[in-house]
């Protein structure tokens, strides 16, 4: 049977499916090639013209080997046993593929290919692996609800076969027995139970409770860890490659004034993360590990860094939600009070003016920042560390570098030597780092996000220093070798100056009335000591090339890319990091006024598009009228023709055309309506016409009940077959006979003949 | 109609994992556990629901079971009809619920199911089970029961209506030996040859004139050239041997004369007994013999000896009607049966017993079933009854599998 034949094959894709699905949401290339190899050679080997399969002691012996190699890597110390759990339960799958295949053996697969996809979903909340999941769920629908029927087929001819005495050769032979249209039938069951269970999944998504029971069983790995956010904590100029210019949404960040209304800045807003002052050499810088003692911020309140709160009224609250997990808490400058979600440990460094998480707390996935963004002094030595005065960094020293440094300062005029006074340092420190950024911003160096084409060269055994290589040979790099190299030239000049990553955000929702900051938003800048306590931004990379770069869509490629990106946007919004408060927010948002308020701006939409369309085609004040009659008009065209659609699907299946063809089928479709009519006005008067009864047959019952109704019957089923199985084609006065035999029964019966929609 | 619900152990095992998962997506709030657990939960819910909306429309009867015979199968047929005109149904298993009556139908026969993948909307279609009846007699039926599992097989949604109903199981018919009748041919009177009625014999009968249609051959040359008009010969209807088997059970169990030694149980010789009659029964109508047929000690007629389908089946239902725990009538005789003139066999439990003058009674015994099947081997365990009232026969291993489902 053509329904169970389909079992097997759909399966094994179900099954196939959880394999990539794992495999991508491990993110490993070699498992997917490896294992979707052997899963596709088993379907040719299992069940080809001559299907082998694996006796039961050798999948046995194969089931042991990986139970061992399960063991052995959780017991060498691997930490990653969700990893180990996967690839287990992705080798016994693979084996029961190659295994016979009883119902139960299929029932132990198809829950296999579930926990594999389980276990894939505690890795991974990727969008390509959330279309996979999707897929699996689908499918798995149909193959569940498929097997029911294999098995239970399976099932019943086993029973039937072992019942049957040995040597009897005359036994019944054991068939599915279906009515009609069962392939319709279990594919519209399945749409159906797929819908509503979508629906209800949904709902029980959105309803579920979160926050509840976190971490109260054992701690799970957080699978939104797994997602390249772009930012790094740490610079290596070594690594090379290429660097992301996806734009998967990494975090929302809500600016509101001190009257907590919504901002939008009229520049790009930097939110600082890392700021990087020791130099690790060979192009690594990292953070300083001195930073200030680490205290536990509550989630009630702020906590904040100042004596007391600034009252000049240009505070600025940043209202952050991650969707990926940071050691750092980003930031504009200054930042000065910090509130989370949930309580974590943390420190403020009090010489960088960032927050930073402790190693073993969990970053909070929403969090509010306090920042002045123009720090008073008053305010910046409170906040600073009284050792900033002796700021100590780890100095990236170079002799070319520094003999470039001093020829840039040259060729601009500008004392080699920097001025002992303060006052004068400082503006000595500005003008010679606007002069090392005015070099980098001309075009003899140019941006670029790949450099995977460049190898660092290596001279009396040692590599070449890459800022050196940058500056002096290379000339092309990404932010954080313009950053480093101007971090580089400040250095050897004597120029307090470190290095910062973080996020430059650009895109604004005006809907939403937040920032979408991306992973191509990650960017390194320089700060410069401009004051005792002050630090000046300093951005090496050209303006132009950054814009261009968040902006810039070229290809079609491009374009897909951005498509892809807005659905994974879209994903991580309403999927990834749908929480507790999302879900607070959903709950505060279903009331009637809200209701009614977006009744009210559907209402607003109608008319302004009325209005486009009036002004449009200048229709004038009569316009309003016309384009209602027309929309009127079109809702009545499109019943109608849903109507004619139905009526036609009626008579092809009441009265068995399905194998008729060409034009034999339009006439019949066209014609034979008049029967169905007859049918419907009998039914309504008790008659209902079993399907095993012939037209002629049913018209002899319905005479012999009522009598006055016999002339309209045999009228009406004459005509029916002679244009059904005569070949007749109706006429004017036939079709008339037949309204007036309609008319008649209807009136004889005591009955309504119904309006034509309604047939 | 009853219905009901019924938790069995792949929904506990559903619900369990349903469980874990709503627990690891609360332990690890993870977005993507919480949705899978929403399908899960789902799941289960649609479960019950489709299920139920299919079962409402199911109405079911079973159809009159046509009788059976033990070693043979029978077909007992169900007619389902789906009410809904908008569901259909899918997955649904028919079976016959044992119960605790005379003749309930689990003691004769292990139990068996129907099973129809799919009734359309408003549509009815038959499935049929098939039981192999182990011993004779008379089978009631009582409860049927039409379940399913569908769509995910985590909740069993159940429908039962008491539908009473009976048929009965001939005895086992064995093939004998076919040179059994050459010792009946040979000694025995096979009745009058000729017969008082026309017909398509060999015989001959009489003359008549010729009519269109009649054979050249049929012509009788010599008288026609006598009387100078084409006359025929008219032939007989031919007249088959005829056979009347008595099966003498006036001896009541306990009273058979059995060894201690011996292999086979009094009741057993009895059951024996019974088989072979009717196997010489169907022996005898295939080869063409009018067969009669006279249980002594028993409250049945005597049956006329008479060749026909529905005759051997009247007969064969007296057999499998046999109650051996009734009172047994040792007085009785056999009537006079000279006028019948047919040959006789006498069909004994233990050992014979001339019953009759005739000198051409040819005599058997249930002992004797061994020697005279051919073609397959008789199992000891076949009549192994022995000892018990068949009302009260042990169903707990046929009925075990009925247990466990309703577990």
């Amino acid at each position: 049977m053509k329904l169970l034949r389909q079992y097997q094959m759909l399966s094994f894709v179900l099954v196939f499916l959880s394999i990539v699905g794992l495999c991508i949401a491990q993110q490993t290339m070699g498992l997917l090639l490896v294992a979707g190899a052997l899963t596709a050679i088993s379907w040719t080997i299992t069940e080809g013209p001559r299907g082998r399969r694996l006796p039961r002691w050798a999948a046995n012996i194969l089931v042991l080997g990986v139970t061992l190699h399960a063991l052995v890597d959780y017991v060498q110390g691997s930490t990653e046993v969700l990893r180990i759990l996967g690839t287990f339960a992705l080798w016994l799958t693979i084996i029961k593929l190659y295994e016979r295949r009883t119902p139960r053996d299929h029932a132990h697969l198809l829950f296999l290919s579930l926990l594999v996809i389980l276990v894939g979903c505690l890795h991974s909340t990727d969008l390509l692996f959330g279309v996979v999941l999707l897929l699996y769920a689908g499918l798995g629908v149909y193959v569940v609800l498929l097997y029911q029927l294999y098995a239970a087929y399976e099932r019943e001819r086993a029973v039937r076969a072992g019942s049957i005495p040995a040597g009897y050769r005359l036994a019944p032979q054991f068939k599915p027995i279906v009515g009609r249209r069962v392939g319709f039938h279990f594919r519209s069951l399945v749409s159906s139970v797929g819908l509503v269970g979508l629906a209800l999944s949904a709902l029980a998504f959105l309803l579920f409770p979160r926050g509840v029971g976190e971490a109260t069983l054992m701690p799970f790995p957080d699978a939104r860890t797994t997602m390249r956010p772009g930012f790094t904590g740490e610079v290596d100029l070594t690594r090379g490659g290429r660097i992301t210019d996806s734009r998967r949404v990494v975090m929302h960040v809500q600016l509101r004034d001190s009257n907590d209304q919504p901002i939008r800045e009229s520049v790009p807003v930097r939110l600082r993360g890392a700021v990087l002052d020791a130099y690790k050499g060979h192009g690594r810088w990292e953070r300083q590990e001195r930073l200030g003692r680490g205290e536990s911020f509550d989630h009630r309140r702020f906590t904040n860094f100042l004596p007391q709160m600034p009252v000049d009224g240009r505070t600025i609250t940043q209202d952050f939600h991650t969707i990926h997990e940071n050691q750092v808490l980003f930031s504009m400058y200054a930042p000065f009070a910090v509130r989370a979600e949930q309580s974590f440990r943390g420190r403020f460094d009090s010489e960088h003016l960032a927050i930073a998480m402790e190693r073993d707390s969990r970053a909070p996935s929403r969090y509010s920042v306090l920042a002045h963004p123009v720090p008073t002094d008053d305010m910046l030595e409170e906040l600073s560390s009284p050792r900033l005065a002796r700021y100590a960094y780890e100095r990236l020293e170079n002799e070319e570098i520094r003999a470039l440094a001093h020829a840039l300062l040259e060729n601009t005029g500008i004392p080699i030597e920097p001025p002992h006074e303060s006052p004068e340092r400082w503006q000595w420190n500005r003008q010679a780092a606007g002069a090392f950024l005015q070099y980098l911003h001309s075009p003899e160096f140019e941006y670029t996000i790949d450099l995977s084409d460049v190898t660092l060269p290596v001279e009396g055994g040692r590599m070449m220093d890459p800022n050196l290589f940058f500056l002096t040979e290379l000339k092309r790099g990404h932010c954080e070798y313009f950053a480093s190299a101007f971090v580089a030239l400040c250095h050897n000049v004597g120029i307090e100056a470190r290095l910062v990553t973080g996020y430059v955000a650009q895109t604004y929702d005006e809907r939403r009335q937040h920032y979408a900051v991306m992973e191509r938003n990650a960017h390194a800048w320089a700060e410069v000591r401009t004051g005792e306590l002050r630090w000046a931004t300093f951005d090496p990379t050209r303006p132009s090339v950054l814009e261009q770069f968040h902006y810039g869509e070229t290809g079609f490629a491009d374009q897909m890319r951005w498509l892809y990106d807005r659905f994974d946007g879209l994903w991580s919004r309403a999927i990834v990091t749908y929480d507790a408060h999302t879900q607070t927010e959903l709950a505060g948002a279903w009331d009637d006024e809200a209701f009614f308020a977006w009744l009210r701006a559907w209402g607003d939409r109608i008319r302004t598009w009325l209005d486009r369309v009036n002004r449009a085609f200048a229709l004038g004040p009569a316009g309003y009228i016309y384009v209602v009659f027309l929309s009127a008009l079109l809702v009545f065209f499109v019943t109608v023709l849903i109507g004619m659609l139905r009526r036609m699907v009626k008579i092809r299946r009441v009265l068995h055309l399905e194998h008729l063809r060409g034009r034999a089928y339009r006439r019949m479709l066209h014609q034979l309506g008049f029967y169905l009519d007859m049918l419907r006005i009998l039914r309504r008067a008790g008659f209902d016409k079993p399907h095993w009864r012939p037209p002629m047959d049913h018209a002899r019952h319905v005479a012999q009940d009522r009598p006055e109704a016999a002339e309209p019957v045999r009228t009406v089923t004459e005509l029916f077959y002679e244009a059904r199985y005569g070949d007749r084609e109706l006429r004017g006065d036939d079709r008339r006979r037949i309204d007036q035999a309609l008319d008649d029964l209807a009136a004889v019966l005591g009955v309504r003949r119904g309006a034509w929609l309604t047939r | 109609m009853k219905r009901r619900y019924h938790i069995h152990w792949p929904g506990i095992l559903y619900g369990a994992c349903v469980l874990v998962v709503g627990l690891a997506a609360m332990n690890g709030q993870n977005n993507l556990l919480f949705w899978v657990f929403g399908v899960l939960f789902a799941g289960l819910v649609i479960s019950g629901v489709v299920s139920g909306v299919m079962m409402l429309g199911v109405r079911v009867r079973r159809l009159d079971p046509h009788h059976g015979a033990v070693g043979e199968p029978l077909l007992v047929r169900y007619e389902i009809t789906n009410r809904n005109r908008l569901v259909p149904i899918f997955n649904v298993h028919i079976e016959d619920r044992p119960h605790y009556g005379p003749g309930a139908w689990q003691t004769f026969m292990a139990p068996a199911g129907a099973w129809i993948m799919h009734v359309g909307p408003g549509e009815t279609v038959h499935g049929e089970a098939v039981f192999w009846p182990q011993r004779r007699g008379e089978v009631q039926f009582r409860e049927i029961r039409v379940w399913t599992t569908f769509p995910f097989g985590i909740i069993k949604k159940s429908v039962s209506r008491i539908a009473p109903q009976h048929t009965r199981i001939y005895p086992r018919v064995y093939r004998l030996r076919d040179d059994l009748f050459q010792l009946i041919e040979a000694p025995a009177p096979l009745g009058m040859k000729l017969s008082q009625r026309s017909g398509p014999g060999d015989d001959y009968y009489g003359m008549r004139e010729y009519r269109d249609g009649d054979s050249a051959r049929n012509v009788a040359w010599k008288r026609s050239a006598l009387l100078d008009d084409l006359v025929c010969i008219d032939r007989s209807m031919p007249s088959p041997p005829r056979l009347r088997l008595v099966l003498d059970l006036r001896r009541a169990t306990e009273e058979l004369r059995v060894a201690k030694d011996e292999p086979f149980s009094a009741r057993e010789l009895e059951e024996r007994a019974i088989s072979l009659t009717a196997s010489l029964l169907r022996a005898a109508e295939r080869k063409g013999y009018e067969v009669g047929l006279s249980v002594l000690g028993m409250d049945l007629p005597k049956f006329a000896v008479r060749r026909s389908h529905w005759h051997l089946g009247k007969l064969m239902a007296a057999l499998a009607g046999i109650n051996l725990d009734a009172r047994r009538h040792a007085e009785q005789t056999l009537p006079t049966i000279e006028l019948e003139r047919a040959a006789m066999i006498v069909v004994h439990p233990d050992r014979t017993e001339l019953i009759h003058s005739r000198d051409d009674v040819i005599y058997f015994t249930g002992r004797q079933l061994s020697d005279l099947a051919i073609g397959e081997r008789i199992q000891s365990t076949e009549f192994a009854f022995d000892g018990r009232p068949q009302d009260a026969l042990d169903a707990a291993p046929v009925a075990r599998r009925f247990s466990e489902d309703a577990a």
